[in-house]
Protein backbone atom coordinates (compact mmCIF):
# COMPACT_ATOMS: atom_id res chain seq x y z
CA UNK A 1 0.00 0.00 0.00
CA UNK A 2 1.48 3.37 -0.93
CA UNK A 3 0.23 6.73 0.66
CA UNK A 4 -2.24 8.43 -1.34
CA UNK A 5 -0.81 11.26 -3.69
CA UNK A 6 -3.87 12.96 -3.83
CA UNK A 7 -3.62 15.60 -0.88
CA UNK A 8 -7.41 16.84 -0.95
CA UNK A 9 -8.72 13.44 -0.64
CA UNK A 10 -6.33 12.34 2.23
CA UNK A 11 -7.79 15.43 3.88
CA UNK A 12 -11.26 14.79 3.30
CA UNK A 13 -11.12 11.14 4.54
CA UNK A 14 -8.83 12.20 7.42
CA UNK A 15 -12.07 14.63 8.65
CA UNK A 16 -13.80 11.78 7.50
CA UNK A 17 -12.22 9.66 10.12
CA UNK A 18 -12.55 12.00 13.05
CA UNK A 19 -16.04 12.79 12.40
CA UNK A 20 -16.83 8.89 12.40
CA UNK A 21 -15.17 8.32 15.18
CA UNK A 22 -16.92 11.51 16.99
CA UNK A 23 -19.98 9.44 16.77
CA UNK A 24 -19.17 6.13 17.64
CA UNK A 25 -17.58 7.29 20.46
CA UNK A 26 -19.33 10.22 21.88
CA UNK A 27 -21.31 9.38 25.45
CA UNK A 28 -24.13 7.68 24.56
CA UNK A 29 -27.88 8.48 26.06
CA UNK A 30 -28.87 7.64 29.14
CA UNK A 31 -29.55 3.96 29.61
CA UNK A 32 -30.72 2.81 33.08
CA UNK A 33 -28.49 0.73 34.96
CA UNK A 34 -29.51 -3.00 34.84
CA UNK A 35 -27.51 -6.32 35.13
CA UNK A 36 -25.00 -4.33 37.15
CA UNK A 37 -24.27 -2.22 34.06
CA UNK A 38 -23.12 1.85 35.09
CA UNK A 39 -18.97 0.89 34.84
CA UNK A 40 -16.12 3.25 35.04
CA UNK A 41 -17.57 6.24 33.85
CA UNK A 42 -19.77 6.55 36.41
CA UNK A 43 -16.90 6.38 39.20
CA UNK A 44 -15.61 9.66 38.66
CA UNK A 45 -11.32 10.25 37.75
CA UNK A 46 -10.47 7.61 40.29
CA UNK A 47 -11.61 4.44 37.60
CA UNK A 48 -8.34 5.84 36.04
CA UNK A 49 -6.11 5.40 38.81
CA UNK A 50 -7.39 2.05 40.17
CA UNK A 51 -10.08 0.72 37.19
CA UNK A 52 -12.57 -1.37 38.95
CA UNK A 53 -14.27 -4.29 37.01
CA UNK A 54 -15.93 -3.98 33.65
CA UNK A 55 -19.67 -4.32 33.98
CA UNK A 56 -21.71 -5.74 30.73
CA UNK A 57 -22.52 -2.62 29.59
CA UNK A 58 -19.27 -1.29 29.39
CA UNK A 59 -17.63 -4.19 28.26
CA UNK A 60 -20.64 -4.34 25.25
CA UNK A 61 -19.48 -0.23 24.95
CA UNK A 62 -15.89 -1.64 24.75
CA UNK A 63 -16.48 -4.24 22.24
CA UNK A 64 -18.72 -2.53 20.00
CA UNK A 65 -16.63 0.63 19.68
CA UNK A 66 -13.38 -1.54 19.00
CA UNK A 67 -15.30 -3.35 16.13
CA UNK A 68 -16.42 -0.22 14.80
CA UNK A 69 -13.41 1.70 14.55
CA UNK A 70 -11.36 -1.17 13.64
CA UNK A 71 -13.90 -1.66 10.27
CA UNK A 72 -14.27 1.89 9.52
CA UNK A 73 -10.77 3.05 9.75
CA UNK A 74 -10.00 -0.20 7.35
CA UNK A 75 -13.00 1.29 5.17
CA UNK A 76 -12.11 4.03 4.63
CA UNK A 77 -8.39 3.73 4.38
CA UNK A 78 -8.46 3.16 0.70
CA UNK A 79 -8.73 7.23 0.82
CA UNK A 80 -5.17 7.34 2.67
CA UNK A 81 -3.76 4.45 0.73
CA UNK A 82 -3.49 3.34 -3.21
CA UNK A 83 -4.98 0.07 -2.77
CA UNK A 84 -6.95 -0.48 -5.77
CA UNK A 85 -8.89 -3.36 -5.72
CA UNK A 86 -6.84 -5.63 -4.41
CA UNK A 87 -7.87 -5.67 -1.00
CA UNK A 88 -11.76 -6.60 -1.60
CA UNK A 89 -14.05 -5.48 0.10
CA UNK A 90 -12.00 -2.54 0.16
CA UNK A 91 -11.99 -0.02 -2.43
CA UNK A 92 -11.79 3.72 -3.59
CA UNK A 93 -14.94 2.93 -5.63
CA UNK A 94 -13.45 4.67 -9.00
CA UNK A 95 -17.10 4.13 -10.72
CA UNK A 96 -17.66 7.09 -12.98
CA UNK A 97 -15.05 8.87 -11.97
CA UNK A 98 -12.18 8.99 -14.39
CA UNK A 99 -12.47 10.76 -17.61
CA UNK A 100 -13.75 8.79 -20.27
CA UNK A 101 -12.20 8.97 -24.13
CA UNK A 102 -14.76 10.31 -26.81
CA UNK A 103 -14.14 6.78 -28.69
CA UNK A 104 -15.34 3.81 -26.50
CA UNK A 105 -13.75 0.65 -27.77
CA UNK A 106 -15.85 -3.10 -27.31
CA UNK A 107 -15.37 -6.25 -28.51
CA UNK A 108 -18.58 -7.85 -29.04
CA UNK A 109 -20.36 -11.03 -31.13
CA UNK A 110 -22.55 -11.06 -33.60
CA UNK A 111 -24.20 -13.61 -36.06
CA UNK A 112 -24.66 -12.61 -39.47
CA UNK A 113 -27.59 -14.84 -40.97
CA UNK A 114 -27.69 -16.42 -44.44
CA UNK A 115 -30.14 -13.19 -45.81
CA UNK A 116 -27.25 -10.80 -44.59
CA UNK A 117 -29.09 -9.69 -41.66
CA UNK A 118 -26.75 -9.07 -38.40
CA UNK A 119 -27.73 -10.27 -34.45
CA UNK A 120 -26.16 -9.46 -31.51
CA UNK A 121 -25.66 -12.30 -29.53
CA UNK A 122 -26.20 -11.39 -25.59
CA UNK A 123 -23.90 -11.27 -22.68
CA UNK A 124 -25.32 -14.58 -21.27
CA UNK A 125 -24.63 -16.63 -24.10
CA UNK A 126 -21.10 -15.16 -23.78
CA UNK A 127 -19.66 -15.19 -20.75
CA UNK A 128 -22.89 -17.22 -18.56
CA UNK A 129 -22.88 -13.13 -16.42
CA UNK A 130 -23.69 -9.93 -17.02
CA UNK A 131 -22.22 -7.18 -19.41
CA UNK A 132 -19.35 -6.29 -17.47
CA UNK A 133 -17.93 -10.32 -17.26
CA UNK A 134 -18.72 -10.97 -21.30
CA UNK A 135 -17.07 -7.07 -22.02
CA UNK A 136 -14.08 -8.09 -19.87
CA UNK A 137 -13.70 -11.97 -21.83
CA UNK A 138 -14.55 -10.90 -25.22
CA UNK A 139 -11.57 -8.18 -24.72
CA UNK A 140 -8.63 -11.03 -23.98
CA UNK A 141 -9.76 -12.68 -27.27
CA UNK A 142 -7.10 -11.22 -30.03
CA UNK A 143 -4.49 -12.13 -27.18
CA UNK A 144 -5.29 -15.74 -27.43
CA UNK A 145 -3.43 -17.38 -30.33
CA UNK A 146 -5.16 -17.62 -33.45
CA UNK A 147 -6.47 -21.57 -32.85
CA UNK A 148 -7.48 -20.85 -29.40
CA UNK A 149 -9.59 -18.02 -30.78
CA UNK A 150 -11.19 -20.18 -33.41
CA UNK A 151 -12.05 -22.77 -30.59
CA UNK A 152 -13.73 -20.53 -28.50
CA UNK A 153 -15.48 -18.81 -31.35
CA UNK A 154 -16.90 -22.79 -32.08
CA UNK A 155 -17.66 -22.71 -28.57
CA UNK A 156 -20.15 -19.61 -28.91
CA UNK A 157 -21.34 -21.08 -32.37
CA UNK A 158 -22.27 -23.93 -30.30
CA UNK A 159 -24.87 -22.33 -28.07
CA UNK A 160 -26.33 -20.00 -30.94
CA UNK A 161 -29.54 -21.63 -32.82
CA UNK A 162 -29.80 -21.15 -36.81
CA UNK A 163 -28.06 -21.07 -39.61
CA UNK A 164 -24.99 -18.24 -39.83
CA UNK A 165 -21.43 -17.13 -39.45
CA UNK A 166 -20.36 -15.94 -35.65
CA UNK A 167 -18.14 -13.10 -35.05
CA UNK A 168 -15.82 -11.47 -32.51
CA UNK A 169 -15.71 -7.96 -33.84
CA UNK A 170 -13.82 -5.30 -32.59
CA UNK A 171 -15.96 -1.93 -33.03
CA UNK A 172 -15.51 1.69 -31.97
CA UNK A 173 -18.43 3.13 -30.68
CA UNK A 174 -18.52 7.65 -30.99
CA UNK A 175 -20.04 8.45 -27.63
CA UNK A 176 -21.39 11.86 -29.62
CA UNK A 177 -22.70 10.02 -32.23
CA UNK A 178 -24.57 7.73 -29.43
CA UNK A 179 -25.98 10.71 -28.19
CA UNK A 180 -26.89 12.15 -31.84
CA UNK A 181 -28.59 8.85 -33.06
CA UNK A 182 -29.71 6.92 -30.29
CA UNK A 183 -27.93 3.67 -31.75
CA UNK A 184 -25.24 1.73 -30.80
CA UNK A 185 -23.63 1.11 -33.93
CA UNK A 186 -19.68 0.95 -34.49
CA UNK A 187 -18.63 3.75 -36.82
CA UNK A 188 -15.53 1.39 -37.27
CA UNK A 189 -15.22 -2.03 -37.25
CA UNK A 190 -13.08 -5.38 -37.48
CA UNK A 191 -13.87 -8.96 -37.37
CA UNK A 192 -10.89 -10.71 -34.98
CA UNK A 193 -12.37 -14.20 -35.67
CA UNK A 194 -15.41 -15.57 -37.53
CA UNK A 195 -16.76 -19.37 -37.58
CA UNK A 196 -19.73 -20.93 -39.27
CA UNK A 197 -22.82 -21.81 -36.89
CA UNK A 198 -23.67 -25.75 -37.10
CA UNK A 199 -27.27 -24.68 -37.54
CA UNK B 1 -35.03 -8.39 23.26
CA UNK B 2 -37.10 -6.63 21.95
CA UNK B 3 -38.18 -2.72 20.84
CA UNK B 4 -38.40 -0.93 18.07
CA UNK B 5 -34.55 -0.18 17.15
CA UNK B 6 -34.24 -4.01 17.48
CA UNK B 7 -36.87 -4.81 15.01
CA UNK B 8 -34.97 -2.34 12.60
CA UNK B 9 -31.87 -4.07 12.99
CA UNK B 10 -33.84 -7.12 12.62
CA UNK B 11 -35.08 -5.93 9.51
CA UNK B 12 -31.72 -4.89 7.93
CA UNK B 13 -29.90 -8.33 8.94
CA UNK B 14 -33.35 -9.79 7.10
CA UNK B 15 -32.60 -7.45 3.78
CA UNK B 16 -29.33 -8.42 3.72
CA UNK B 17 -29.57 -12.28 4.13
CA UNK B 18 -32.75 -11.93 1.60
CA UNK B 19 -30.15 -9.87 -1.13
CA UNK B 20 -27.33 -12.23 -0.70
CA UNK B 21 -29.14 -15.55 -1.13
CA UNK B 22 -30.78 -13.46 -3.69
CA UNK B 23 -27.11 -12.40 -5.19
CA UNK B 24 -25.94 -16.32 -4.44
CA UNK B 25 -28.54 -17.95 -6.81
CA UNK B 26 -28.84 -15.27 -9.41
CA UNK B 27 -24.95 -15.08 -10.65
CA UNK B 28 -23.08 -18.71 -10.75
CA UNK B 29 -19.61 -18.34 -8.24
CA UNK B 30 -17.67 -20.33 -10.97
CA UNK B 31 -16.98 -18.81 -14.59
CA UNK B 32 -18.41 -20.87 -17.72
CA UNK B 33 -15.63 -21.88 -19.45
CA UNK B 34 -13.63 -18.86 -21.52
CA UNK B 35 -12.58 -20.94 -24.33
CA UNK B 36 -9.44 -19.01 -25.01
CA UNK B 37 -7.41 -20.41 -22.27
CA UNK B 38 -8.78 -21.55 -19.25
CA UNK B 39 -6.93 -19.45 -16.87
CA UNK B 40 -6.63 -16.00 -18.93
CA UNK B 41 -9.09 -13.85 -16.67
CA UNK B 42 -8.07 -15.08 -13.75
CA UNK B 43 -7.22 -11.54 -11.90
CA UNK B 44 -7.83 -12.41 -8.27
CA UNK B 45 -8.43 -9.76 -6.00
CA UNK B 46 -8.82 -9.75 -1.87
CA UNK B 47 -7.71 -13.12 0.29
CA UNK B 48 -7.82 -14.93 -3.60
CA UNK B 49 -4.53 -13.48 -4.42
CA UNK B 50 -3.06 -16.26 -2.54
CA UNK B 51 -4.46 -18.90 -5.01
CA UNK B 52 -2.06 -19.53 -8.15
CA UNK B 53 -4.65 -20.81 -9.80
CA UNK B 54 -8.04 -21.06 -9.80
CA UNK B 55 -10.76 -23.51 -7.51
CA UNK B 56 -11.94 -26.33 -9.15
CA UNK B 57 -15.47 -25.72 -10.21
CA UNK B 58 -16.49 -28.96 -8.16
CA UNK B 59 -15.31 -26.75 -5.06
CA UNK B 60 -17.20 -23.85 -6.01
CA UNK B 61 -20.47 -25.47 -6.79
CA UNK B 62 -20.12 -26.98 -3.07
CA UNK B 63 -19.09 -24.02 -1.42
CA UNK B 64 -21.85 -21.62 -2.76
CA UNK B 65 -24.92 -24.53 -2.30
CA UNK B 66 -22.97 -24.47 1.82
CA UNK B 67 -23.33 -20.43 1.83
CA UNK B 68 -26.66 -20.50 0.28
CA UNK B 69 -27.64 -22.45 3.00
CA UNK B 70 -25.74 -20.48 5.55
CA UNK B 71 -27.48 -17.26 4.03
CA UNK B 72 -30.91 -19.21 4.57
CA UNK B 73 -30.10 -19.34 8.19
CA UNK B 74 -28.88 -15.90 8.49
CA UNK B 75 -32.17 -14.57 7.14
CA UNK B 76 -34.32 -16.47 9.24
CA UNK B 77 -31.72 -15.66 12.04
CA UNK B 78 -31.43 -19.24 13.24
CA UNK B 79 -28.27 -20.20 16.02
CA UNK B 80 -27.05 -16.81 15.07
CA UNK B 81 -23.56 -17.11 17.39
CA UNK B 82 -22.76 -19.58 14.56
CA UNK B 83 -24.15 -19.35 11.68
CA UNK B 84 -23.86 -15.10 11.26
CA UNK B 85 -19.47 -15.64 11.43
CA UNK B 86 -20.15 -18.59 9.50
CA UNK B 87 -21.97 -16.83 6.72
CA UNK B 88 -19.94 -13.80 6.58
CA UNK B 89 -16.67 -15.79 6.07
CA UNK B 90 -18.53 -17.90 3.45
CA UNK B 91 -19.93 -14.78 1.28
CA UNK B 92 -16.81 -12.52 1.81
CA UNK B 93 -15.24 -15.95 0.68
CA UNK B 94 -17.96 -16.05 -2.45
CA UNK B 95 -18.00 -12.74 -3.44
CA UNK B 96 -14.20 -12.17 -3.40
CA UNK B 97 -14.39 -15.52 -6.35
CA UNK B 98 -16.71 -13.72 -8.13
CA UNK B 99 -14.62 -10.45 -8.54
CA UNK B 100 -11.60 -12.28 -9.73
CA UNK B 101 -13.07 -12.85 -13.39
CA UNK B 102 -11.79 -9.18 -14.53
CA UNK B 103 -15.22 -7.34 -14.21
CA UNK B 104 -15.13 -5.36 -11.16
CA UNK B 105 -18.95 -4.07 -10.09
CA UNK B 106 -18.74 -2.54 -7.18
CA UNK B 107 -22.80 -4.16 -5.97
CA UNK B 108 -21.05 -6.02 -3.81
CA UNK B 109 -19.01 -4.20 -1.25
CA UNK B 110 -21.23 -2.48 0.62
CA UNK B 111 -23.27 -5.49 1.09
CA UNK B 112 -20.35 -7.50 2.16
CA UNK B 113 -19.39 -4.88 4.22
CA UNK B 114 -22.82 -4.59 5.72
CA UNK B 115 -22.77 -8.63 6.60
CA UNK B 116 -19.02 -8.52 8.60
CA UNK B 117 -20.43 -5.85 10.41
CA UNK B 118 -23.93 -7.29 11.12
CA UNK B 119 -21.65 -10.59 12.20
CA UNK B 120 -20.47 -8.71 15.24
CA UNK B 121 -23.85 -7.57 16.15
CA UNK B 122 -26.99 -9.53 18.01
CA UNK B 123 -28.76 -9.28 14.58
CA UNK B 124 -31.05 -11.76 15.59
CA UNK B 125 -32.94 -10.39 18.73
CA UNK B 126 -35.95 -9.67 16.69
CA UNK B 127 -37.89 -11.21 13.67
CA UNK B 128 -35.83 -14.78 13.79
CA UNK B 129 -36.34 -18.02 15.47
CA UNK B 130 -33.70 -17.31 17.81
CA UNK B 131 -35.89 -15.03 19.44
CA UNK B 132 -39.23 -17.21 19.43
CA UNK B 133 -37.21 -20.07 20.54
CA UNK B 134 -33.98 -19.04 22.52
CA UNK B 135 -31.10 -22.17 21.53
CA UNK B 136 -27.57 -22.22 22.94
CA UNK B 137 -26.30 -20.47 19.93
CA UNK B 138 -28.67 -18.08 20.10
CA UNK B 139 -27.26 -14.47 20.57
CA UNK B 140 -30.18 -12.43 22.66
CA UNK B 141 -28.40 -9.85 25.00
CA UNK B 142 -31.14 -7.85 27.13
CA UNK B 143 -31.73 -4.67 28.58
CA UNK B 144 -28.81 -1.96 29.03
CA UNK B 145 -26.61 -4.12 26.95
CA UNK B 146 -29.21 -4.68 24.54
CA UNK B 147 -29.45 -1.52 24.16
CA UNK B 148 -25.57 -0.79 23.61
CA UNK B 149 -25.49 -3.37 20.76
CA UNK B 150 -28.42 -2.48 19.11
CA UNK B 151 -27.74 1.68 19.00
CA UNK B 152 -24.39 1.53 17.99
CA UNK B 153 -24.81 -1.34 15.41
CA UNK B 154 -27.13 0.56 13.24
CA UNK B 155 -24.98 3.34 14.00
CA UNK B 156 -22.08 0.89 12.69
CA UNK B 157 -24.35 -0.06 9.74
CA UNK B 158 -24.70 3.38 8.69
CA UNK B 159 -21.15 4.71 9.05
CA UNK B 160 -19.87 1.85 6.64
CA UNK B 161 -22.46 3.23 4.39
CA UNK B 162 -21.75 6.55 4.59
CA UNK B 163 -18.03 6.13 4.28
CA UNK B 164 -18.31 3.76 0.97
CA UNK B 165 -20.62 7.21 -0.57
CA UNK B 166 -17.24 9.49 0.63
CA UNK B 167 -15.15 6.97 -1.30
CA UNK B 168 -17.02 7.42 -4.55
CA UNK B 169 -17.18 11.01 -4.35
CA UNK B 170 -13.38 11.46 -3.42
CA UNK B 171 -12.87 9.28 -6.20
CA UNK B 172 -14.42 11.87 -8.71
CA UNK B 173 -13.34 15.17 -7.13
CA UNK B 174 -9.24 13.41 -6.80
CA UNK B 175 -7.91 15.72 -9.02
CA UNK B 176 -10.22 18.45 -9.49
CA UNK B 177 -13.87 19.70 -9.44
CA UNK B 178 -14.58 19.25 -12.99
CA UNK B 179 -16.82 16.26 -12.75
CA UNK B 180 -19.44 19.06 -11.43
CA UNK B 181 -19.52 20.26 -15.07
CA UNK B 182 -21.89 17.85 -15.82
CA UNK B 183 -19.66 16.82 -18.52
CA UNK B 184 -18.33 13.76 -17.91
CA UNK B 185 -21.79 12.18 -16.48
CA UNK B 186 -22.81 12.22 -19.60
CA UNK B 187 -20.26 10.53 -21.35
CA UNK B 188 -20.57 7.73 -17.77
CA UNK B 189 -24.04 7.55 -19.13
CA UNK B 190 -23.42 7.15 -22.74
CA UNK B 191 -20.81 4.31 -22.00
CA UNK B 192 -23.14 2.69 -19.54
CA UNK B 193 -26.05 3.04 -22.23
CA UNK B 194 -23.64 1.84 -25.11
CA UNK B 195 -22.39 -1.07 -23.36
CA UNK B 196 -26.29 -2.16 -22.07
CA UNK B 197 -27.30 -1.69 -25.63
CA UNK B 198 -24.46 -4.10 -27.04
CA UNK B 199 -23.97 -6.39 -24.38
CA UNK B 200 -28.00 -6.79 -24.12
CA UNK B 201 -29.37 -5.87 -27.02
CA UNK B 202 -33.22 -6.95 -26.49
CA UNK B 203 -33.21 -4.18 -23.48
CA UNK B 204 -33.16 -1.57 -25.69
CA UNK B 205 -32.42 2.26 -25.21
CA UNK B 206 -33.62 3.29 -20.96
CA UNK B 207 -36.29 5.82 -21.67
CA UNK B 208 -34.28 7.46 -19.08
CA UNK B 209 -31.50 8.22 -21.00
CA UNK B 210 -33.64 9.93 -24.13
CA UNK B 211 -35.01 11.55 -21.31
CA UNK B 212 -31.70 13.29 -19.92
CA UNK B 213 -30.27 13.93 -23.50
CA UNK B 214 -33.72 16.16 -24.01
CA UNK B 215 -33.33 17.70 -20.91
CA UNK B 216 -29.57 18.58 -20.79
CA UNK B 217 -30.18 20.60 -17.76
CA UNK B 218 -30.63 17.45 -15.53
CA UNK B 219 -27.25 16.40 -15.73
CA UNK B 220 -25.76 20.20 -14.99
CA UNK B 221 -28.17 19.66 -11.47
CA UNK B 222 -27.38 16.13 -11.53
CA UNK B 223 -23.99 15.94 -11.67
CA UNK B 224 -22.97 18.26 -8.70
CA UNK B 225 -26.05 17.54 -6.64
CA UNK B 226 -24.64 13.84 -7.01
CA UNK B 227 -21.41 15.16 -5.43
CA UNK B 228 -23.30 16.61 -2.73
CA UNK B 229 -25.09 13.84 -1.65
CA UNK B 230 -21.65 11.67 -1.78
CA UNK B 231 -19.14 14.06 -0.32
CA UNK B 232 -22.14 15.41 2.26
CA UNK B 233 -23.13 11.81 3.38
CA UNK B 234 -21.57 12.08 6.75
CA UNK B 235 -23.91 14.95 7.73
CA UNK B 236 -26.60 12.09 7.87
CA UNK B 237 -25.13 10.50 11.35
CA UNK B 238 -25.34 13.98 12.10
CA UNK B 239 -29.28 14.03 13.02
CA UNK B 240 -31.69 11.31 12.20
CA UNK B 241 -33.54 13.84 10.02
CA UNK B 242 -30.57 14.62 8.40
CA UNK B 243 -29.90 10.54 7.98
CA UNK B 244 -33.72 10.11 6.31
CA UNK B 245 -33.18 12.75 4.10
CA UNK B 246 -29.95 11.75 3.07
CA UNK B 247 -30.88 8.17 2.35
CA UNK B 248 -34.04 9.34 0.61
CA UNK B 249 -31.58 11.43 -2.05
CA UNK B 250 -29.16 8.14 -1.97
CA UNK B 251 -31.97 6.22 -2.88
CA UNK B 252 -33.38 8.12 -5.55
CA UNK B 253 -29.70 9.04 -6.86
CA UNK B 254 -29.99 4.95 -7.83
CA UNK B 255 -33.20 4.88 -9.00
CA UNK B 256 -32.36 7.62 -11.13
CA UNK B 257 -29.07 5.57 -12.11
CA UNK B 258 -31.44 2.62 -13.17
CA UNK B 259 -33.77 4.79 -14.93
CA UNK B 260 -31.05 6.57 -17.01
CA UNK B 261 -28.11 3.61 -17.76
CA UNK B 262 -30.13 0.40 -17.07
CA UNK B 263 -27.40 -0.39 -14.29
CA UNK B 264 -29.39 -1.69 -11.01
CA UNK B 265 -27.35 -2.65 -8.26
CA UNK B 266 -30.14 -4.04 -6.22
CA UNK B 267 -29.37 -3.58 -2.67
CA UNK B 268 -29.35 0.27 -3.18
CA UNK B 269 -31.20 0.76 -6.21
CA UNK B 270 -34.24 -1.36 -4.07
CA UNK B 271 -33.36 1.02 -1.07
CA UNK B 272 -32.13 -1.45 1.14
CA UNK B 273 -28.86 -0.68 1.86
CA UNK B 274 -30.18 2.06 3.51
CA UNK B 275 -32.66 0.59 5.98
CA UNK B 276 -30.56 1.61 9.12
CA UNK B 277 -31.40 5.51 8.70
CA UNK B 278 -35.19 4.70 7.78
CA UNK B 279 -37.59 3.85 10.36
CA UNK B 280 -38.89 1.11 8.76
CA UNK B 281 -39.87 -0.94 12.49
CA UNK B 282 -42.70 1.56 11.62
CA UNK B 283 -43.99 -0.93 9.01
CA UNK B 284 -44.54 -3.61 11.67
CA UNK B 285 -44.79 -1.99 15.33
CA UNK B 286 -46.33 1.13 14.12
CA UNK B 287 -43.60 3.13 16.42
CA UNK B 288 -40.61 5.10 15.79
CA UNK B 289 -37.51 5.74 18.26
CA UNK B 290 -34.11 7.35 16.90
CA UNK B 291 -30.96 5.99 16.86
CA UNK B 292 -29.44 9.17 19.00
Amino acid sequence: MLPSRRPLRSAVATALLLVLAACMTRPPAPIAPAGGGGGARDRGACATVSPMPMGPVERARLQLRTVAVLLLAAVASPALFETGEALFPLSDYPMFARARPPVETLFFVEVARPDGALERVPARLVSGGGAGKARQQLQEVPRARKSAQLAYCRTLAAGVAGAGELRIVRGEFSLARLRRTREAEPHRRTVVVSCPVPG
Amino acid sequence: MSGPLATRLALVRVAVGAVCVWTLLRQPGEVPGLGVEPGAIFRPVGLARLLDAPLPPAFVAVWQGVTVLLGVAWTLGWSWRVTAPAFAAAFLGWATWRLCWGAIAHDLHLLTLHVLALAFLPAAGALSVDARRAGRLAWLPDGAVADVWVRGGLRLVGGLTVVTYVLAGLAKVGRSFAWASGASLADHLSVAVLVSLVYRPGDGLPPGFTFVLDHPALLAIGAPLTLALELGAPLALVHRYAGVTWAVGIFAMHVGIAGAMNVVFPYPTFGLAFLSFLPVERLLRGQYTSVR
